[in-house]
Order: C-alpha cells, then sequence, then structure tokens
C-alpha cells in the first residue's frame, strides 16, 4: 500500500502551526507536507526548481489549498494541476478565509473537489481540519 | 393772414415732430442689435435693417424682393438655423407678428442671434456631461473599493482572529496547569472578545453581501418561512414560554433568500427583547394602510423609547448595552436594507416595557 500523506499550501505561519495541531491533537499521524506559495506548490507538483528529481509517482491523499498566496494564487495552482495529465485527479479542498460567492464558484470551476471556509473559532476550526483528514486519508478511496 | 402763418406755423410744428418721432424709431431700427425683417403678406422681403446683415452674413440688397423662405406664422417663436455664407452656421431665436406695412398685409420678423449662446449653452451640457462620467467613474471606483473592502474583511481580518482565539485556546489546553484562575479567566476573555469580533467581521460582510447580492425574484411564501424561523427558536430554548402567533398564507413577490434573512433578523429581535419576560407573545401577520399592504412583527418585549426609533436601523447602533441583551447592532440595519433593496419601507413603533412592532412594505 503507498504511503498516505497530506499537501498543505498554505503561507500564514499562524495557519500551519494551527492546522498541524489540529491534526496532531486529533490523532491524525500521516505527513504533511507544507508548501509556503503558489510558486513552491507548483515546483513540488511538477518536480522542478527546489523540488527537482521529486518522484512524481507519489501524490497525497488530498491538497488544502489556501486562495490568496504569494507569487501565485491558488486558482493558478488548481487550474495549473488540473490542465496536467499527471496531476488531474489529484483530490484538491480548498481551505479558504473567503466564502465570497465569486471565489466559491470560481473554485468549483477549475475543478475543486470541496470548498471549505476556514472557521474563525479554533473548536470550529479544529473540527474541519480533523472531519478534512479523515475523510481524505480514511473514508475516501484513494486514485489507485 | 394771421390764421394761415399760424397754420403753417402749426404744420411746421406737426412735421417737426413727425421728424423727431420718425428719427426715434429710425434709430431704434437700425441700432437694434436683432435682425428685422418685414415681409409682404407671401413672404418676400421688402425691408430688413442693418442688424440682419450681421445675422445672416449677407448685404440687404440681396435679399429685397426674395423670398423669406420660412413658414411665417402669426405670434409664433421658433428656433432656427441660420445659413451664413463663409461663416459656420448660426442659431437665431424668430418671432413672427402679422400687422401692417404701408397699408397691405404684411410679417414683422424679428431675429435675435443666440449663436454664442447656444455654443455656450453646448459647452456646459459637454461639461455637465464630462462631470456626470467623472462622477461614475468615482462611483465605480469607490464601488470596487468596497467590494475589495469586504473581501479583505472576510479574509484578512478574520486570519488574525484565528491567530489569536487558536493560540489562546492551545494555551488553555497545553498550559492551563501553569496558570492560576486569574490567567485562565483572562484567557477566556481573550476568547470572548475574539468571538465578538469574529461575529462583528461576519455581520459587516453580510450587510456588505446584502448591498451586492443580485435580486431573485419569486413568490415567497413568508408564513412558511416564518413558521420555521418560530420552530427553530423554540427548539434551541424549549424552556422559554413563549407563543409565535403566525397568520397563514402570506405572500410576498421577492428574494426568497433575502426575505429569509430579514424575517429572521426581525424575530429574533423579537425572540431577544422578550426573553426577560416570563411569557412571551410574538406575532407576523399583515395590515393595510393605505390600500397597501404593510406586514409587521410585534411582541411584548422590552420594548424602546420611541425618541430612539430613528437610531433602531443604523448599523452598529445599539439601545441596549451588551450585558442587557447580546448583539453587535447590525440585524436592524441588514433588516432595513433588505427592504430597501425591495423598493420598500420599514417602521417601529414601541413603547418600554411594552413591546414593540416593526412593519415594512414591499414592492
Amino acid at each position: 500500500m503507498k504511503k498516505q500523506f497530506l499537501v498543505l499550501v498554505e503561507d500564514r505561519p499562524d495557519d500551519i502551526d494551527l492546522t498541524l495541531r489540529a491534526l496532531k491533537k486529533n490523532n491524525i499521524a500521516n505527513e504533511i507536507v507544507v508548501l509556503r506559495d503558489g510558486v513552491e506548490a507548483l515546483d513540488y507538483f511538477f518536480a522542478t526548481g527546489k523540488h527537482d528529481g521529486r518522484n512524481l509517482d507519489e501524490q497525497p491523499a488530498v491538497v488544502l489549498l489556501d486562495i490568496k498566496l504569494p507569487k501565485v494564487d491558488g486558482m493558478e495552482v488548481l487550474k495549473r494541476l488540473r490542465a496536467n495529465e499527471q496531476t488531474k485527479l489529484i483530490p484538491v479542498v480548498i481551505l479558504t478565509s473567503s466564502k465570497e460567492e465569486r471565489d466559491v464558484i470560481n473554485g468549483y470551476q477549475l475543478g475543486c473537489n470541496s470548498y471549505v471556509r476556514k472557521p474563525v473559532t479554533f473548536e470550529q476550526f479544529s473540527e474541519a481540519v480533523r472531519t478534512l483528514g479523515l475523510y481524505w486519508l480514511l473514508l475516501n478511496e484513494p486514485i489507485p | 393772414m394771421k390764421k394761415q402763418t399760424n397754420k403753417a406755423g402749426q404744420d411746421n410744428i406737426g412735421l417737426q415732430a413727425l421728424k423727431e418721432s420718425e428719427a426715434r424709431f429710425r434709430t431704434i431700427v437700425l441700432w437694434s442689435p436683432d435682425a428685422i425683417i418685414v415681409t409682404d403678406a407671401e413672404g418676400k422681403i421688402e425691408y430688413m435693417n442693418p442688424a440682419a446683415e450681421g445675422v445672416f452674413n449677407r448685404k440687404v440688397e440681396s435679399f429685397i424682393g426674395k423670398d423669406f423662405g420660412l413658414p411665417l406664422v402669426d405670434g409664433e417663436s421658433t428656433e432656427i438655423d441660420i445659413f451664413r455664407p463663409g461663416k459656420d452656421p448660426g442659431v437665431g431665436d424668430m418671432h413672427v407678428v402679422e400687422t401692417e406695412w404701408l397699408d397691405k398685409k404684411a410679417h414683422l420678423i424679428t431675429i435675435r442671434d443666440i449663436t454664442e449662446r447656444k455654443k455656450a449653452e453646448e459647452q456646459l451640457k459637454a461639461i455637465m456631461a464630462l462631470d456626470l462620467q467623472r462622477k461614475t467613474e468615482l462611483l465605480e471606483i469607490s464601488n470596487k473599493e468596497l467590494e475589495a473592502f469586504s473581501y479583505s474583511v472576510s479574509h484578512d481580518l478574520r486570519a488574525p482572529l484565528r491567530s489569536i482565539d487558536g493560540f489562546s485556546k492551545a494555551i488553555m489546553e497545553d498550559y492551563s496547569d501553569k496558570l492560576d484562575e486569574q490567567g485562565r479567566n483572562y484567557l477566556c476573555r481573550v476568547c470572548t472578545a475574539c468571538q465578538q469580533m469574529a461575529q462583528l467581521v461576519e455581520d459587516m460582510l453580510m450587510l456588505s453581501q446584502i448591498n451586492r447580492s443580485e435580486m431573485r425574484r419569486k413568490q415567497v411564501d413568508l408564513s412558511a418561512l416564518a413558521k420555521s424561523i418560530a420552530d427553530e427558536f423554540m427548539q434551541n430554548e424549549p424552556q422559554r414560554k413563549a407563543e409565535f402567533v403566525i397568520a397563514p398564507s402570506i405572500t410576498a413577490n421577492g428574494d426568497g433568500q433575502l426575505l429569509n434573512i430579514m424575517l429572521h433578523n426581525l424575530l429574533e429581535n423579537a425572540w431577544k427583547f422578550t426573553g426577560k419576560h416570563p411569557s412571551a407573545r410574538i406575532e407576523f401577520g399583515i395590515t393595510k394602510k393605505e390600500e397597501k399592504t404593510v406586514y409587521f412583527v410585534a411582541d411584548d418585549g422590552a420594548g424602546f423609547d420611541m425618541k430612539y426609533a430613528d437610531k433602531l436601523f443604523g448599523a452598529f447602533q445599539r439601545l441596549h448595552n451588551v450585558e442587557e441583551f447580546e448583539g453587535t447592532g447590525i440585524g436592524l440595519a441588514i433588516v432595513k436594507r433588505i427592504v430597501s433593496r425591495h423598493g420598500g419601507k420599514v417602521w417601529a413603533q414601541g413603547e418600554t416595557e411594552k413591546g414593540t412592532a416593526f412593519y415594512f412594505t414591499l414592492n
């Protein structure tokens, strides 16, 4: 069985720490790859630049993708993932602060698998991260 | 003889007076800045004053005996285009009067050259159009800014709040044994304030979204909406002794989602402000005012002093302090915006400790 891991594309250190903490507290011990901006995300998924030589057979069970990212934004990352044969099936969950209708519609149009708005309160945030982790790592059947 | 001399003298005086009068009128006609033209009954030009030369930019002689060329209606004023050889066309204000000229029927035409005035008017119009265009552009810019602002409220203000709440809770969870009672109490207050601010941000966002959202009008069953909202409140607080009186089959043409938010806010308001009373009666119904349907939500709760009636619908306006009744003070501002978007009006009537009634109309 392939190892199941998560990718978190997020630029805010606080959100990274809170997400990692929520996963840990909810006993989700899978590996989590953290990518800090859109360019790094693209490098990772296409094994270029900083992630040159990465084994592209290993793809995450899910990508938690923020929209507002430095350099290249989350929507652009999603568009590029969907446009490429090797990455187009990777499950992507948009995890963002925005619930602007145009962002939600845009996200689904570009082919995200789910759209989750980050709650402000810690309990709800923790619950959202736990649900996402359990669903995508345990319940969901990964791409063969 | 004397008599004759006398008569001749009188004739002389008469002639003199006639000459003087003629000179006066001649001066008026010759120096008039307006063109004065006389035509016969058929419109053939018989006389033109010197000002006409300026107006038409042609010699008077070239007109005499020619057809005036425009319909002549007694008593009418018209704006005419003036063709002027060697000059740009002009605009004249023409008045026609039917009169007599040398004992024959004639037309007296006066034309005032209003070319310059028209030009100035056109320029003013152009300036005003430009001004309007600039204002429209400014409005578009400020709308965009507002949109950018609410976007950043939604995105950027929530992020630090999440950090404050998240890390406060992390301290509570991981280090609470290192804190004394007071320390834990302080942290609790941080979290409470954080949640209040999160609610404010959420409400602000809602307010701006209500303004920007597209209206999707259809027939909406307000009674059914009110019923399900009331059920929700009763389920959440089953211990409360409250009665909802909802008139059946009240419908309205409007945006279902917006009307639901509006009813929710009004009923929530009634629910909240009856909360300190042992029992409550909340009513939703309709009445008529000047042939128009007026909807109302009435309660027998805390009420308010009518002298603050104009403050009720302002954003972030509160008539009670947070310890008495919680809330951000945005609910009724949202109600007002939704009613305005439906072309209606909303007003309130109340008395301290004797309840409140909110009335609204929809178009």
